[in-house]
């Protein structure tokens, strides 16, 4: 069986049909899971152990649409009992004594944790995920809107950008697991009370009507020429379906890189300090004062990358910086949210491709698959999944 | 940004540098702080009120004492956690 090509939907019928066993399941991820060289650590007996619970519920007829299905996360979200090490050597021994918000979403819905999956130091670049399927290729990212989920439990790295989301073979997959993690926790405060809906709801329908902006400022500056490309045929292809797309300008869009950049290294900085080898983080054998001890553990337990953002985010919260980059991205982050609400009066969606770093500032839901990306209002993931489906069932005839 | 810049950087950061590692970090610092200055000399001003309105704060959970974690769990990652767990000896 190619596990990596079954869809959710796939997995959840069969084993609802009984042609498989959660257990028989399990037992395919764990191989595959063993040979892709993604995971840093697979947890073959409890996911034998939480396989075999998930079949009974399914026995009983009371199936979740997760009960039985195998997932993964990703090594900066915390597990109890489960070493999570951050793909950093400070953290090498780390075993959490409490699992995330999300880990104890997925087995109060019996879902079955197989193991973490390898991500830069601290996922550096935003990454940190719920996956239910291992393959490099085809896979579909939903990143929800900041304070959807919950980060409680999830390494920071950068505060105001750490944003748990999912990763599946489609759009629909990805919602349905969005629709197990969502929702608000008093353990994190900037998560929110809205109600959470189901998120595949607007999945299968067309998208006659739908509004798309494209961004002038990507067309016009991005320097991958088959992106664009790529962007401007989907956005015929969508006007061919009956949705409206229109060139729309985004001028704070230009700095949104930089302040990016700026934020995310000043509140690593900030959350790295903790790693001092003494409350938290590998501890060096080297003698000496006490300053010296904690340069030594931070020089041992960090990779090269992240010593280099934390001084980046040092120079520019340092005095002589602080207003000139620190305070400016800040002041960038908030015009570009304006630019976005004046937008989404318009528009429903943004068509556009790349890992869509103005969409992250912004705090604004955004799925990645079959090369472009949709961003979506504040708390309207449905119809980013409803336009990715979409998009999707159009390739694929 | 210079070699001395990132020395007093690292100082700051609490990060030992080798010289290599500091030339390195220098030249690569030095190209992204060259891209980073873009938003330098924007006309804008950083409104914090703004920010996280959407946190709860005003709206926190009753302080009602829960059953704490076993204290062997807590101090599972501590080095020697033999009853008592062991600090680094620092003499200044």
């Amino acid at each position: 069986m190619d596990i990596g090509k079954l869809t959710l939907r796939a997995m959840r019928g069969m084993l609802d049909r009984k042609e498989i066993s959660a257990p028989e399941l399990t037992s395919e991820y764990i191989k595959e899971a063993k040979a892709s060289g993604h995971f840093v650590t697979v947890c073959a007996d409890e996911a034998k152990a939480a396989a075999d619970r998930a079949q009974k519920i399914i026995n009983a007829g009371r199936a979740t649409p997760l009960c039985g299905i195998p997932v993964a996360l990703t090594d900066n979200i915390c597990t109890e009992g489960i070493r999570t090490a951050c793909g950093s050597k400070t953290l090498e021994n780390f075993t959490p004594p409490y699992s995330a918000h999300v880990a104890d979403r997925l087995n109060s819905e019996n879902a079955v944790i197989t193991g973490k999956t390898a991500i830069e130091e601290f996922g550096m670049h935003g990454s940190a995920h719920v996956s239910v399927f291992t393959a490099d290729c085809g896979a579909v990212t939903l990143r929800p809107t900041y304070g959807r989920v919950s980060r409680f439990g999830l390494a920071a790295f950068a505060s105001s950008f750490d944003q748990i989301g999912t990763v599946a073979g489609n759009a629909h997959d990805c919602g349905l697991l969005l629709n197990s993690i969502a929702g608000f926790d008093p353990q994190d405060v900037t998560t929110n009370k809205k109600s959470t809906p189901d998120f595949t709801a607007k999945a299968g329908q067309t998208a006659k009507g739908l509004k798309i902006a494209l961004p002038k400022e990507f067309l016009e500056d991005c320097p991958d020429k088959g992106l664009i490309n790529a962007v401007k045929e989907a956005a015929e292809w969508f006007t061919a379906q009956g949705a409206e797309v229109e060139e729309y300008s985004l001028p704070t869009v230009k700095y949104a890189y930089a302040a990016h950049r700026i934020i995310s290294s000043a509140e690593a900085s900030s959350n790295m300090a903790r790693y001092d080898g003494i409350k938290f983080g590998h501890r060096s054998k080297e003698d000496g004062s006490f300053a010296e001890l904690v340069r030594a553990s931070r020089a041992e337990g960090f990779g090269f990358e992240l010593k280099k953002r934390i001084l980046l985010g040092n120079f520019a919260l340092s005095n002589n910086n602080i207003q000139d980059y620190f305070f400016k991205a800040m002041a960038v982050r908030q015009k570009l949210r304006e630019e976005y609400t004046a937008l989404f009066e318009r528009f429903n969606l943004i068509l556009c491709g790349g890992c869509n770093i103005p969409s992250i500032l912004a705090g604004l839901p955004v799925i990645s698959t079959s090369g472009i990306s949709v961003t979506g209002n504040y708390w309207d993931e449905e119809t980013i999944i409803q336009a990715a489906d979409f998009f999707e069932r159009g390739q694929e005839s | 940004m210079d070699v001395n810049t990132v020395k007093e950087l690292a100082a700051l950061s609490f990060l030992n540098f080798t010289q290599e590692e500091s030339e390195k970090a220098a030249a690569d610092l030095s190209a992204e702080v060259e891209e980073l200055k873009i938003v330098k000399d924007l006309v804008l001003e950083y409104a914090p009120l703004k920010d996280n309105r959407g946190a709860y704060l005003k709206d926190l959970r009753e302080d009602i004492p829960a059953p704490s974690m076993p204290v062997e769990r807590l101090l599972q990652n501590a080095v020697n956690s033999e009853n008592s767990f062991v600090v680094p000896k620092v003499v200044e």
